[in-house]
């Protein structure tokens, strides 16, 4: 039990970003920056959200942050809402640099918006939702970690996350098409095409750090025999840290970009690789921001075309996967997309012993990457990893049950989760659900 | 005595039913007004169907995680929310007074029931004050308006409980009854009690967006 | 003697003092209906002669009163019958007699602005 909130110093994170944003403040601005930002920026959801919390703590128990940091009060959603909107509003805009320091460290670096918290509050106020809105205002105050910020300059310089020049993309999935192409002489992975079934899009490590998956997602497209395209323009990348960042006039254009591409091609629908926080971006929230509804054209995440593909029979299982897996539930496309069940079936087809972890679906803790967390990189990373023991303590569970591999279909899931299993020592092999049919799906034999 | 009862029942009373129903009225329309101007959203993803089945996720007992997680809790929550409706809506004296008044009436509960259910607000509310001062996450968020609420809740109860056994000062008591009870009915619009009104609205709009965008449960 | 005989002289003795006793004038101290098969709070106090002194009320059809076709009859009165006699029928609730008791004595109170208007000044629990 936690003891204590005002023994404990408030440490802070040196952070190049966040120091230079704050020299740049005065009081005076800050005052400016929040009366607007209350004005324009907030509406009835962050009135009623603020004004109804009854301060009755039970959402302190679905936080990993809290939960992890022995029940440290700070740490519980609410806490934080206390700590940030909770002096905002009462003080009127009326803070000190030091105060917006606080503010931009637990807004981008304690809580990965990751939405748990909502089923846990008897009103459904979402704390993620407000936690975005505190982001919102670091990004108009200019005090914002180095690292993320750094991202999003790359978003809105190259369109995709990771400074990738447009040949380089373009390099990057020639030399996978002819690496696959040693194991598969015919498969293409076709640039441009009009008229496709699928535009599929990824994000932009998979060309820069991960490019294993573009050579298996060519395998799996060409084995299918689906008619699929690329892009040989901006538009590929399908990941949005300004939508993390508070950016959300460059999370527009990002999602303009990737939905006009798609267009441009004239595909009927866009096919994403297994990542969480894209598909929150162009499922859910970047759409919005545009004035869709819904997305404008059908987007189907990897997990539920994997699992589409295995019941049409159009990717046969030549042979279960033999060492028993667990199956870690990335928050955005399952509190954010309902894919837990569909997620289960494909792991029915292909594996041959499955072990639950404990919570599990829309239960499940999220992996303390997500976010933009790990985005926000090497300073907080201690914060991030001990913030989330009880993830740790949720996959040794597993791990004692006999699940060596942790299936996670979503890129930060497999950042956090690999910190955490390195920092407590567990010893797990991480795995895409991609991965799992690569290895086990029939391929064409050659000919 | 009749010139104070004559003012709380009287002009008092009056007061608490306009600025109950109009405050209460005032701030739903307010804030669907708001969120039609900024948070249009609202509107566009609310589904009457999610909405409820939500809604009814979370006015069942045990039928969510967190309830599960929170046994004693929820039952205390349940028991002082029934109660806190049921006994003074079908009060026996409440009801002869209104009949009274404006000659309308409907069913009562037995006295005995009535002072049972009582006691269990009174008894909640002390446990709801146990709890925000013993466990640390509630103490690190209550400020003193939480407890100031607590306390508007618990008079109408205490001091209805004192003036039916009329164990002490009798007509003080009666007043500061209907006192604290039209005290409690202001506040309900106004402070942290609005969560009265607010609660379908919230709850509805989160299972919308779960149920009808994420696919997914929010209980 | 026996103790049949102690036994029968007590049952007379106690027949001779029941009757006396019955047929004397009680003061009225309380308003004890027996048409209300329970009591939901205890009969109200009522002590009949000293609230007519204390209200200075001489003429009997000022409570007891009679009503005809909705207007009250001058000169008459109804002391003796019970209310229930003409404000209680077999359709109507008890809530609905409970209601004129209300009406007469409390409403009364409130209008002279004297007496008893909140529950526990009548139906007092000793």
């Amino acid at each position: 039990m936690y003891e204590g909130v005002k023994a404990e110093a408030d440490h802070k994170i040196d952070d190049a970003g966040i120091d230079s944003g704050i020299q740049a403040l005065t009081d005076k601005k800050i005052e400016s920056v929040i009366t607007k930002f209350l004005k324009s920026e907030t509406g009835a959801r962050f009135k009623v959200y603020t004004d109804i919390c009854v301060h009755c703590g039970l959402c302190a128990d679905a936080c990993h942050f809290f939960l992890s940091n022995d029940r440290n009060p700070k740490f519980s959603p609410s806490g934080k809402v206390k700590q940030t909107i909770g002096e905002i509003v009462a003080k009127k805009g009326k803070v000190n640099s030091e105060f917006i320091w606080k503010l931009a460290e637990i807004a981008f670096t304690e809580c990965n918006v990751c939405k748990r918290c909502v089923m846990y509050c008897p009103f459904g106020i979402d704390v993620a939702y407000l936690m975005l809105t505190m982001r919102r205002l670091c990004h108009q105050l200019g005090v914002v970690p180095q690292n993320i910020q750094d991202t999003a300059h790359s978003h809105s310089a190259t369109f995709n996350q990771m400074w990738i020049k447009e040949d380089e993309w373009i390099d990057s999935l020639q030399w996978q098409e002819e690496e696959a192409r040693e194991e598969l002489p015919k498969l293409r992975i076709p640039l441009e095409k009009q008229g496709a079934d699928i535009f599929y899009s990824v994000i932009g490590p998979e060309p820069k750090f991960r490019a294993q998956l573009l050579y298996q997602a060519a395998v799996i497209m060409n084995t299918a025999g689906v008619d699929w395209t690329m892009p040989a323009t901006p538009g590929w990348d399908n990941s949005d840290m300004c939508m993390y960042t508070g950016d959300y006039e460059m999370m527009g254009r990002l999602k303009r970009s990737h939905f006009e591409t798609a267009m441009r091609l004239k595909a009927k629908r866009i096919v994403m690789g297994e990542c969480g926080h894209a598909f929150r971006s162009v499922y859910d929230v970047g759409n919005r921001f545009l004035g869709w509804k819904m997305p404008p054209i059908p987007i189907t995440h990897a997990v539920a075309f994997y699992h589409e593909l295995l019941i049409a029979k159009k990717i046969k299982i030549a042979h279960l996967f033999e060492e028993p897996v667990t199956f870690h539930d990335p928050c955005n496309i399952v509190r954010g997309g309902g894919l837990h069940e569909i997620a289960r079936e494909v792991i029915r087809y292909t594996c041959k012993t499955f072990i639950e972890m404990i919570p599990n679906r829309e239960h499940n803790y999220c992996c303390s990457a997500g976010g933009g967390l790990i985005n926000c990189g090497a300073p907080y990373k201690m914060k991030r990893v001990e913030g989330n023991r009880v993830k740790a303590e949720q996959l040794k569970e597993a791990k004692k049950k006999g699940a060596n591999i942790v299936i996670a279909p979503c890129h930060n899931c497999h950042g956090g989760l690999e910190d955490i299993i390195h920092h407590y020592g567990l010893d797990m092999k991480l795995k895409f659900l991609g991965d799992i049919i690569y290895e086990t799906m029939e391929k064409p034999e050659d000919e | 005595m009749h010139l104070i009862y004559n003012f709380v029942a009287g002009p008092l009373l009056w007061l608490t039913v306009i600025v109950f129903f109009g405050g209460s009225i005032y701030r739903i329309l307010s804030i669907l007004k708001m969120a039609h101007q900024k948070d249009i959203a609202v509107y566009a993803y609310f589904n009457p169907f999610y909405a409820l089945r939500s809604v009814f996720h979370w006015i069942i007992p045990f039928a969510n995680e967190s309830m599960k997680k929170h046994p004693l809790l929820t039952i205390v929550s349940f028991a002082f929310h029934i109660c806190l409706f049921l006994a003074p809506l079908f009060l026996f004296a409440h009801i002869i007074l209104i009949k009274q008044s404006c000659n309308i009436s409907w069913g009562y509960i037995p006295d005995i029931v009535a002072d049972i259910m009582t006691v269990m607000v009174i008894l909640s509310c002390i446990f709801f004050l146990i709890r925000r001062i013993r466990i640390p996450e509630i103490h690190y968020l209550s400020t003193r308006s939480d407890y100031i609420v607590l306390a508007i809740v618990a008079a109408p109860f205490i001091t209805g409980f004192l003036a039916y056994h009329q164990w002490v000062a009798y007509d003080i008591i009666s007043i500061l009854h209907i006192l604290s009870g039209e005290i409690m009915l202001m506040c309900i619009p106004f402070t942290k009690l609005n969560h009265a009104l607010f609660f379908f609205l919230t709850r509805g709009y989160m299972g919308s967006e779960f149920g009808k965008v994420r696919h997914s449960r929010d209980w | 003697m026996k103790i049949k005989n102690w036994i029968g002289i007590g049952i007379i003795i106690s027949l001779i003092f029941a009757t006396v006793y019955g047929f004397s004038q009680e003061e009225i101290t309380q308003l004890h209906d027996s048409t209300f098969k329970t009591h939901i709070r205890p009969p109200a106090q009522f002590a009949h002669d000293q609230h007519n002194d204390t209200a200075q009320i001489a003429d009997c059809s000022t409570c007891h009163h009679v009503y005809e076709h909705g207007k009250k009859g001058e000169g008459e009165s109804s002391e003796g019958q019970p209310c229930s006699q003409c404000h209680f029928n077999q359709d109507d609730n008890a809530l609905e007699l409970i209601n004129i008791y209300h009406k007469q004595c409390r409403g009364c109170h409130l209008e002279k602005k004297a007496g008893p208007v909140l529950c526990g000044g009548c139906h007092q629990r000793k």
